[in-house]
């Protein structure tokens, strides 16, 4: 297949600018002995014209995601500590199959997930509710004779789309009671396996002078084992915090500067209005 | 002032670290002694916007060149340059980057390209005519070619843009350790314009530590060179580069402990060049049988 495609391309075409993702994972092996810390992210830059998502032709847009494919098995990274990565990269359409073990490496302590993703079709085949069985399964079906190495999991949703999957009430904070099954099922995970685990949501992302963005996240702690109540559960006023002081941060550091409200693509627009409260 | 002197030279350092910059200067312009002492420090650090609205008539690479140019050793103690454009994305496009030279300052400016080693006559020819005009990319790489010694850089990706003459400087910094190509045209995207950004020459840098970057268009040969041993963190916003410029270049970095890697899919660039020879890039190999 390599063959055929570098012989129909041009010259300066490599084998390895196809599938992509597993290409990305391979080229890692030059510093598999180094790499600690691995951080993952993509987007897609819809343009001046962000209709034009909807104008591509499906095949294309489709094609996108199927030809950078998965990253496949990241084991052979054997110092890696901590990994932040789109589930999206990770398991692609292939929710069920996946088997984080199999692709992960023991000695990660940290593991953060993230909601990036190319276009809406990758939004209903990878979502936060169709990764918690894959988690569980990573969790709490642990070899005996080789143990994980984690002990805070991560997961960050920027899409609003997502939030209600996994179960946020769109009360807001307050309703955090009101969490679904989903949520519960995170924190049972978690519990029997001992690991921390924190929920990011974001509400909105602010467009700060000099074009730096920063996000402001809820964070919710599902579950830590350090404050956790004498049956094992989390205290209830342990377990969301919101950052709102890293918010009044932002408002000081633009104070005094023309600023605006960002992001301009409406794929990140929340319904929520930010509150000082 | 003499009992400051009987401290020793270490704790006076750590003592004046502490000042902040209108003090450091006082201080330095005390007497002979101090300025010895304050001296380095006032100078290795250098931060400024380039084209600030504050300083439309008296830009401070101006007033900095004048005084290096006057005193050639003050420039061997700058350590960390940052150097924002000052360019907001909606006017960098259409705005042509220059600013008017102080007639005692062009010929200084000229001399110090003059000293630069071109490839071509033609292109010496090309960088002196933008620097008559007074373009600030271009006056930004003079100005960056006599500071030997910095070790940091952190510089925007449009002044990157404004001349090719950065690149080249930049490739000849060998004493650079950090480097930052701030991607200032969009929060998180590159992309909302056609920028060609093929910043190169950083990736040869020998004693690079550090290095956060656009990566655009990249192919495998202008990432191809020796061994970054020093090279410890790495973070790319890729755009369209090719995977095995990736390869190449992590191949080189076998001492790399963190790695940030932010792919932009560009869809615009994807449907413009759907019916051209790159649409390949873009298509779903066949799956084999």
């Amino acid at each position: 297949m390599e063959n055929a495609n570098s012989a129909s391309l041009g010259r300066d075409r490599d084998p390895d600018d196809f599938n992509t993702w597993h290409t990305f994972a391979r080229a890692l092996k030059s510093v598999s002995g180094s790499l600690t810390t691995l951080t993952i992210s993509l987007d897609a830059a819809g343009g001046k014209h962000d209709r034009i998502l909807q104008n591509l032709h499906y095949d294309l847009l489709g094609g996108v995601s199927a030809r950078r494919g998965r990253i496949g098995s990241l084991q052979h990274l054997e110092n890696l500590t901590s990994l932040e990565i789109p589930m999206l990269i990770l398991f692609n359409d292939r929710t069920k199959e996946t088997k984080l073990q199999d692709l992960l490496p023991p000695s990660l302590k940290k593991l953060t997930l993230r909601d990036d993703y190319i276009n809406d079709h990758d939004l209903l085949n990878c979502t936060p509710s169709l990764v918690i069985p894959a988690l569980e399964s990573y969790l709490l079906e642990q070899d005996p004779f080789n143990p994980l190495s984690l002990y805070e999991l991560c997961i960050n949703l920027r899409i609003r789309d997502f939030h209600t999957s996994i179960g946020r009430n769109k009360l807001g904070l307050k309703g955090v009671h009101r969490f679904t099954h989903r949520h519960w099922d995170l924190e049972r995970i978690c519990k029997q396996a001992a690991v921390r685990c924190v929920l990011h949501v974001r509400r909105r992302s602010v467009l700060l002078p000099g074009r730096d963005c920063v996000d402001i996240m809820d964070e919710t702690v599902v579950y830590d084992p350090s404050i956790a109540d004498g049956n094992g559960g989390m205290k209830e006023e342990g377990r969301v915090r919101s950052i709102f002081d890293k918010l009044s941060q932002i408002k000081k550091r633009a104070r005094g500067f023309h600023w605006s409200w960002g992001p301009v693509d409406p794929k990140y627009e929340t319904d929520e209005e930010l509150s000082d409260d | 002032m003499a009992a400051l002197f009987f401290l020793p030279n270490e704790i006076l350092h750590e003592i004046i670290e502490e000042l902040p910059l209108p003090s450091l200067s006082s201080f330095c312009q005390t007497c002979q002694a101090t300025r010895v002492v304050a001296e380095p420090l006032l100078y290795r650090n250098i931060s400024w916007e380039i084209r600030s609205a504050q300083f439309q008539t008296r830009l401070p690479i101006h007033a900095f060149f004048r005084t290096i140019s006057h005193r050639p050793t003050l420039a061997l103690h700058v350590k960390s340059v940052v150097l924002h454009s000052g360019f907001q994305p909606k006017d960098w496009m259409t705005h042509f980057a220059c600013c008017s030279v102080p007639d005692d300052l062009s010929p200084l400016w000229l001399d110090a390209l003059a000293q630069l080693d071109m490839p071509t006559k033609l292109q010496q020819r090309f960088f002196r005519s933008k620097a008559e005009v007074g373009d600030l990319g271009v006056l930004t790489g003079i100005l960056l070619a006599s500071l030997p010694m910095v070790e940091e850089l952190v510089i925007d990706t449009t002044l990157i843009e404004e001349s090719d003459l950065l690149e080249m400087v930049i490739g000849g910094l060998l004493s650079l350790k950090n480097v930052t190509i701030h991607n200032n045209l969009d929060s998180r995207i590159l992309g909302r314009h056609s920028t060609v950004t093929r910043l190169s020459s950083v990736f040869h840098l020998p004693r690079l530590e550090q290095l956060c970057t656009t990566f655009q268009f990249m192919k495998r040969p202008m990432v191809a060179g020796p061994k970054l041993s020093a090279l410890r963190t790495l973070g790319l916003v890729d755009r369209l580069s090719y995977p095995s410029a990736i390869k190449t270049l992590l191949a080189r970095a076998p001492k790399l402990e963190s790695l940030s890697y932010f792919l932009v899919e560009d869809m615009e660039i994807c449907s413009v060049t759907y019916k051209t020879p790159d649409t390949e890039t873009w298509k779903m190999p066949t799956r084999p049988a």
